[in-house]
């Protein structure tokens, strides 16, 4: 062991950004308890949790500058680069979302201490299960993160809609939660352990790579976590609830519940089930290009914003998924990137609903869009820079393209390069182009429709400001990406057979075998 | 002129990126200015457009002057995790496109009347600011991922342009020319990062290193190639992939048809796709099947012109006419074809660009300019009748103007290589006589159908003189062509022999599997 694991070893230390932000969440909740009812107290809960999420970014920094290679691990936690980078992309979506929720809860009146709490809370989820090493801890975090998760789904109680997503995504989530621990249990049966970097040990020594145990393990695996990530055919569940929840709920869903389950997703394939990629290679190749697939087309139908944005999310975990087929170091690099890119772009979006709807969940309709070049500018100017980075396009569409670009440099550099999963790729997003410059068109090329009914011009500063910092972030690292690039990859560089501490490297995963697949 | 020129401390190392960098930021700029309701706002934000694109064109005369026969070049780290380099380079083949689309856009702005930008005047003009640093950067750059993101970056503001200031039907005629030439680029994309993986780096200088040391086997060429020609042929609009330009070129404003005539796909191709790849393209069943495509072009899009309802979609088939010279020049690939097809990509930017402007105008004292519609214009608009006809005989190739120039050269440098094509082209040099002589005669001669014929006034004085130096450009290059062609040859005979000295080395495959 190097000098700096021996510093840094003691599992407190380690858990500092959980510890904040739970900790966080039960004075949020005590403050909630002790404060008058009111408009000011929702507003001094909420900035007390961004002042939570602050203090963890903070803690994650400090931890973070030491980047430890990719893999670096203290029994079932994890503490490198890779940990670190999602975690900071969770807790800006967390931010994010807390300062819409802020604004958007005084305008809907949903005035509560416990929504915070809740983001809190399920950030704490999140966290963990992005540190997780072991499949016990990647079970707590994603139950941690979902129960919040289900809960701030129905919590405006005044419309059908949300308790409507809320029971669909409970009820789907726990079937899905189901198939997880089933496949953890065959998973252990096969491997005799649940941690990963033995469990990697363990397939590699005994050549467990086809043993119908492990198989059957990793099967049930894969449904679990697509449930979580909304890949097709296990994404049934996301238009409804992504339509019912709350706005910033439903960004804080599409961005943090993403980053947090594909992060996890991506450590347990590449890391503790690396050398059975000849198993779910071609598993992951196909779910990335039906997710793709289906959800730019079904994406093209969608009349409610919401319900677009949902299925634009769903395309996004195809585009994700074609990262971890590359089953590289640059794979995983990727991923962080485009995380980053992704949840910039999707707060923006969402925060530019919130703002134009005004707090009224029916205002969502692409329709209620229309002509609002003419009214807001620079809204509609920010909105038209988000779609465009959600659909990949350079220059404009800032970072969205790089992380296109990434994924597919990732795809066509590594061992077995993806060139049909790449071409796929990009066809979806050709596909993708008619939805998002439908948005675009509906803002600029129509004229404003006069309302019998304007929304009410809820205040939106905080909101603004989300809009405005995602947008111009977007933007510059779409014209300079070399730090954001910089970052991503530096985080995930494997470890160096010199620096491995123990005789058996977890990160063999990412060695080149002998025995790669063929294009599929 | 050029030691006077760096006497002054003109050099290109601050002149290059000044070229690509004053409309970039001139766009945000002008985007910045406040924005009023009324006409307060579009004044200011014109006036500054048009001293920022007069300081481009300067600066692109500036570089005309300094950069000697050779090249110049200026480097900046970008972004290094991917080997890629801010890298703007300017050669022979650059720099007359160059101060092509420098001038146009400027002349462009200027001959768009005032009153034709009626809202968002600040967004129109920092769309224009925008453009105009895309286009350059296609020109400029000598890094792929920059002439990528140059390449893209042309398709916003040109969309936004057709679509909301353009005609009712424009929104739709902007999505499918979007959509239909993003098509183009996405395949492209997946076979630059593939080049670009395999090289270690996305600079020309990297990438033709590994065409020449290490180069890829012919199957890899021959998808490599198909997938850049994708992007550049939807572009240019060749047949069969010109439908998206017709409408697009209508349904615009007069600016948007200028910037959509500057040919950067044929550009691609020739400096990106042949020097990259050439073993595929200097295939004989590629050339074949390239040159038969131009000369199809030529000889449908001058019969398919030839019925078209209005002026500006017999120029947008006129366009593609020429189109077909170019890529005719290109697939013969000899020195002096592959001049011509430069002489033929520069003056029908010149002669196409002019003509839209002038029908531009046309149109905003008519408003129907239909040809049913028209009749007779000379007796009230001689000034525009004159041009109209000089226009009119350049893009027919009459020589003595500069249409002549390009499209002889291209025949004779392809002859020897494509006998049956060439005589096969020179009938669509008949027809463009034919279908332009009948539009201008529909246009300006014969009975008037005009219903207050008498109220239309000729062109100002300012039209006048924005197309007077349309009409220098005409006849200067058409009896001089001498400084445009020596500015070129070094360049081309050095492209064209290196491309064909390493054409004869395919080697074993990258992107199946055989990484160094």
């Amino acid at each position: 062991m190097n000098t700096f694991a021996a510093a840094s070893l003691d599992l407190g230390t380690l858990l500092m950004p959980e510890i904040i932000v739970s900790v966080g969440g039960m004075i949020v909740l005590l403050f909630g308890a002790f404060a008058p009812e009111g408009a000011s107290s929702t507003r001094r809960a909420h900035l007390l949790a961004m002042l939570c999420v602050l203090f963890a970014a903070g803690a994650t920094a400090m931890l973070a500058n030491q980047s430890p290679p990719l893999g670096a691990s203290v029994g079932p936690l994890a503490y490198d680069g890779f940990r670190w980078a999602s975690v900071a992309v969770i807790l800006l979506g967390a931010l994010g979302t807390l300062v819409m929720a802020m604004e958007y809860n005084e305008g809907a009146a949903i005035s509560a201490s416990e929504p915070p709490a809740l983001v809190l809370f399920s950030a704490a989820g999140m966290l963990l299960l992005v540190g997780a090493r072991d499949l016990m801890l990647i079970f707590l975090g994603i139950e941690v993160m979902s129960l919040s998760i289900y809960v701030l789904t129905g919590l405006d109680r005044s419309r059908a809609g949300s308790a409507e997503g809320a029971l669909k995504y409970f009820l789907l989530g726990a079937f899905s939660t189901g198939f997880l621990l089933y496949g953890m249990a065959l998973l252990y049966g096969a491997t005799g352990t649940t941690n990963l970097t033995v469990m990697a040990e363990a397939i590699a020594a005994k050549r467990l790579a086809t043993d119908p145990l492990l198989l059957g393990g990793l099967a049930l695996m894969f449904v679990g976590f697509s449930f979580k990530i909304a890949a097709v055919p296990f994404h049934m569940w996301t238009p409804d609830v992504y339509e019912g929840a709350p706005t910033p709920y439903t960004s804080f869903m599409a961005a943090g519940v993403k980053t947090a389950a594909f992060a996890a997703f991506t450590r347990l394939l590449m890391d503790g089930l690396g050398p059975a990629y000849v198993s779910w290679h071609y598993a992951a190749w196909l779910l990335a290009a039906v997710t793709m697939v289906t959800g730019n087309v079904l994406a093209l139908a969608q009349e409610n914003l919401k319900r677009m944005l949902a299925y634009s999310s769903i395309a996004h975990a195809g585009y994700l998924l074609v990262a971890i087929t590359s089953h590289s170091a640059d794979g995983i690099a990727a991923i962080v990137f485009y995380a980053l890119a992704y949840t910039l772009a999707t707060v923006g979006a969402y925060s530019v609903l919130c703002l134009v709807s005004g707090g009224i969940e029916k205002r969502t309709r692409l329709s209620d869009l229309t002509g609002l070049s003419r009214t807001r500018p620079v809204i509609a100017t920010a909105m038209a820079v988000f779609m465009l980075s959600l659909m990949g396009f350079p220059i404009a569409g800032g970072m969205g393209f790089f992380a296109k670009w990434y994924v597919l440099r990732a795809a066509l550099s590594s061992n077995a390069p993806q060139l049909k999963l790449a071409i796929i790729l990009v066809l979806a997003s050709l596909v993708s182009a008619g939805y998002y410059l439908n948005v675009i068109a509906t803002m600029f090329m129509k004229p404003p429709v006069d309302d019998p009914a304007p929304a009410r011009q809820v205040p939106a500063r905080w909101t603004g400001g989300v809009i405005a910092v995602s947008a111009v972030l977007l933007l510059a690292l779409g014209v300079y990406p070399g730090p954001a690039v910089h970052w991503a990859r530096s985080s995930t560089l494997p470890m160096s057979p010199a620096r491995g501490g123990s005789g058996q490297s977890p990160l063999q995963a990412f060695a080149p075998t002998d025995s790669q697949p063929a294009l599929p | 002129m050029m030691q006077g020129l760096t006497t002054l401390g003109v050099t290109p190392a601050w002149v290059l990126p000044m070229v690509l960098g004053v409309p970039f930021l001139g766009s945000i700029l002008v985007w910045l200015l406040p924005r009023g309701t009324g006409d307060v706002e579009a004044p200011l934000a014109r006036n500054v457009t048009i001293a920022l694109l007069t300081v481009t064109t300067v600066l692109a005369l500036a570089l005309w002057g300094v950069v000697p026969s050779g090249v110049a070049m200026v480097d900046y780290p970008w972004i290094e995790d991917f080997g890629s380099r801010f890298r703007l380079a300017a050669t022979g083949i650059s720099l007359p496109l160059v101060l092509l689309t420098a001038v146009l856009m400027l002349l462009g702005v200027l001959a768009t009347p005032r009153t034709s930008v009626t809202h968002r005047a600040t967004s129109y003009y920092a769309l224009v600011l925008l453009l105009t640093a895309g286009i350059l950067g296609i020109f400029l750059a000598a890094d792929l991922l920059l002439f990528y993101l140059c390449w893209e970056l042309m398709l916003v503001p040109l969309y936004f342009l057709i679509g909301v200031w353009g005609s009712e039907r424009g929104a739709a005629a902007g999505k499918t020319f979007f959509v239909y030439t993003m098509l183009g680029s996405l395949l492209m994309l997946v076979a630059v990062i593939t080049i670009a993986s395999a090289a270690g780096g996305t600079t020309y200088e990297q990438l033709r290193n590994m065409a020449v040391s290490r180069p890829m086997s012919l199957f890899s060429q021959l998808l490599c190639f198909g997938a850049f020609a994708s992007a550049f042929l939807v572009k240019s609009a060749l047949i069969p992939f010109h439908t998206w330009l017709p409408d697009a070129q209508s349904e615009g404003p007069p600016l948007a048809a200028v910037a959509l005539g500057i040919k950067v796909g044929t550009y691609g191709l020739l400096v990106l796709a042949y020097p990259l790849f050439p073993a595929a393209a200097l295939h004989p069943t590629v050339r074949l099947v390239l040159a038969s495509l131009g000369v199809v072009g030529v000889l449908y899009g001058s019969l398919v012109a030839l019925v078209q309802p209005d002026f500006r979609r017999v120029m947008s088939y006129a366009s593609i006419a020429h189109l077909g010279f170019v890529v005719l020049g290109i697939s013969a690939f000899t020195p002096e074809s592959v001049s011509g097809a430069l002489v033929v990509m520069v003056n029908a930017g010149i002669t196409t660009g002019g003509m839209f402007l002038l029908l531009g105008m046309l149109r905003q004292r008519l408003g129907d300019d239909r040809f049913q519609s028209l009749g007779g214009l000379a007796r009230q608009m001689p000034m525009f009748g004159a041009v109209a006809v000089l226009f009119a005989l350049a893009n027919a190739g009459l020589p003595g103007t500069n249409g002549f120039v390009g499209e002889f050269l291209v025949l004779i440098g392809a002859f020897p290589t494509f006998p049956v094509l060439v005589l096969m082209a020179t009938i669509g040099v008949i027809l463009a006589a034919a279908y332009l002589l009948w539009a201008v005669q529909r246009v300006l001669f014969g009975p008037s159908a005009v219903p207050d014929a008498a109220g239309v006034r000729d062109l100002t004085r300012m039209e006048t003189g924005i197309m007077c130096a349309f009409v220098a450009a005409i006849i200067g290059l058409g009896l001089y062509p001498a400084p445009l062609l020596n500015r070129m040859q070094v360049s081309v005979a050095s492209l064209v022999n290196g491309v064909k000295a390493t054409a004869g080395l395919p080697g074993p495959g990258i992107g199946s599997g055989g990484q160094p």
